[in-house]
């Protein structure tokens, strides 16, 4: 069994958000590694190990995934729809990070299973107060579930 | 009822006296009289008419009576023509079964009584009439079914037609939804990152960038954040035209509690105050809960926003019953508006300052029109410049929930 590590799986395919999103989590004071995919397919490569992410102490299973909705590839809804039927994934805690707020974008991602729903703020300031929030909230003040290959059985 | 048509009785004989005695005899009944003087001459006449009875004397020279009884029926037009045999009191018992077997239906023998072949021929009459008057009926049922039918099939053509628009309107609002998210989408990403690298500039760098570079760079934070708004005030416009908006039964003073706790912040940081005085017993109105929260906030948020520079933002909010409908006010002790521009207001982008002294995307109150538009309410305002404004909206009053 593997002790879910603390890492942030961030998957999001706008380069200029990736920069600007690890801005914000430096000046955040974020401890907790981050990896970065641009890609649906990447995403799901990474969290099921496959090449070039085969390496588990390089690619740590992430503690949270910070889901963009519009990707190329494989879109967010899909990968998340993947991750929660995955017997070793089904419980990593999805925040779904995005510039869409149509309805039916949210309620979509509730239904198959995100555990928050964020929309991306224009305004620097608002992106900041949002990683401060998630690190106090996902990394500090919430209980993490079992994250694995291989499901505890009793 | 349409006037009865007249009857054609064709009379055949050979003796011209005859057929003299004949009409004679028949000629007040009114009807239609046709003399032919042979056998031909009678089916040339059947061919073209209809006949209500044939009186046809069976000793003729040429083509007998039976002879052209005969062919009578063979015609289509003729084939149930009754035929009635006028003959001489010499015949034999077998000429009138003879008679009978070529599809005679009643038979005179000669001299005959003027009020019996009278009284006969006026019984085939009638039975014509009625038999023309039955085949008019059904023609017109027929037609009354053919128009039907054109009337069914017209209906179908219009539903058709109305479905094929239905589908063509849902088609365009399918495209209006894909636009307004990749509006949202597309659009908000380059400016999230205009705006997080000016601002990044600004402060990783400000050492090296000097105060005019720095001053720049918050122009560029500043305006993408106003595109920002406007994108989002658009979206909250197109949002509000096309949802569908369920009403229901709403209590006043709860929603405008509700609006207060929320922009609470808000206005305590411009230092407005917002007294809301709405009595409990207040009649509830129709309305859709979130529309109608974000029609007071954009009210309320315009109140507070127009005052002259150094007043301190008073709004007072209440309610007025009048007739069926629920009324609310938003008094504001700001800038008023000249009433050239009371109409203009409600309207997308309109704006009546320049953005820097009332900054704003010129959506606000066009949200609050169409939002009450689309609740079935109404929204105005009563203003004079220099002594604020007075907004209100509308809405029908609805029974309190049970």
């Amino acid at each position: 069994m593997t002790i879910a590590p603390s890492t942030v799986l961030l998957v999001e395919d706008d380069p200029n958000d990736v920069l600007l999103m690890q801005r914000a989590f430096r000046l955040a004071n974020f401890a907790n590694p981050i990896q970065t995919v641009e890609d649906g397919e990447e995403a799901v490569a990474y969290l099921s190990g496959k090449p070039p992410y085969a390496d588990r102490n390089r690619y740590t299973l992430p503690a949270l995934m910070l889901l963009d909705l519009k990707l190329p590839r494989k879109s967010g809804l899909e990968v998340l729809q993947w991750v929660r039927q995955q017997d070793g994934l089904k419980r990593l805690p999805v925040v779904v990070l995005t510039s869409s707020r149509e309805t039916a974008d949210v309620n979509r991602a509730y239904d198959l299973g995100a555990n928050s729903y964020l929309v991306k703020p224009v305004a620097f300031e608002s992106l900041l107060e949002m990683v401060k929030a998630l690190n106090l909230y996902w990394m500090t003040l919430s209980e993490r579930p079992e994250v694995g290959n291989h499901e505890q059985v009793l | 009822m349409t006037a009865k048509a007249k009857a054609n009785i064709l009379l055949v004989d050979d003796h011209p006296e005859s057929l003299l005695a004949l009409e004679a005899v028949l000629a007040d009944l009114g009807q239609n009289l046709v003399k032919a003087d042979s056998g031909r001459q009678a089916l040339r006449c059947v061919l073209n008419q209809d006949f209500a009875v044939i009186l046809l004397d069976v000793n003729m020279p040429g083509m007998d009576g039976f002879e052209t009884a005969a062919l009578i029926r063979e015609r289509e037009r003729s084939m149930h023509t009754p035929i009635v045999f006028l003959t001489g009191r010499d015949q034999s018992e077998l000429a009138v079964f003879r008679g009978y077997s070529v599809g005679a239906v009643d038979y005179l023998i000669k001299p005959f009584a003027p009020e019996i072949l009278k009284s006969k021929v006026a019984v085939f009459v009638d039975l014509f009439q009625m038999r023309e008057k039955a085949r008019q009926q059904a023609n017109q049922l027929v037609a009354i079914n053919q128009n039907l039918e054109r009337e069914i099939a017209e209906r179908k053509r219009a539903e058709a037609e109305i479905k094929r628009r239905a589908d063509e309107l849902e088609a365009a609002n399918k495209e209006l939804e894909a636009f307004s998210y990749s509006v949202s989408h597309d659009l908000r990403t380059p400016l999230r990152a205009m705006q997080g690298f000016a601002q990044a500039l600004n402060e990783d760098f400000a050492d090296r960038l000097g105060p005019v570079a720095q001053d720049y760079t918050q122009r560029i934070v500043a305006a993408a954040c106003r595109m920002d708004s406007l994108i989002q005030d658009l979206l909250a416009y197109s949002r509000l035209s096309r949802a569908q908006m369920l009403l229901q039964p709403l209590d006043l003073r709860s929603i405008m509690a509700q609006i207060q706790a929320q922009t609470e912040g808000e206005f305590r940081e411009r230092e407005a105050v917002v007294e809301a005085a709405i009595p409990e017993a207040f009649p509830h109105v129709m309305a859709h809960a979130t529309t109608l929260v974000q029609v007071v906030t954009n009210l309320l948020t315009n109140a507070v926003k127009f005052v002259a520079s150094g007043v301190r933002p008073h709004v007072r909010v209440w309610a007025e019953e009048r007739g069926e409908w629920g009324r609310l006010w938003v008094e504001d002790n700001g800038i008023g508006i000249a009433p050239e521009h009371q109409v203009r207001i409600f309207r997308v982008f309109e704006r009546l300052h320049g953005s820097e002294t009332y900054p704003g995307t010129g959506i606000g109150l066009a949200i609050a029109a169409k939002g009450m538009e689309r609740m079935g309410g109404r929204a105005g305002v009563e203003s004079t410049p220099g002594k604020g404004s007075k907004f209100w909206i509308e809405l029908p009053k609805g029974d309190r929930p049970s």
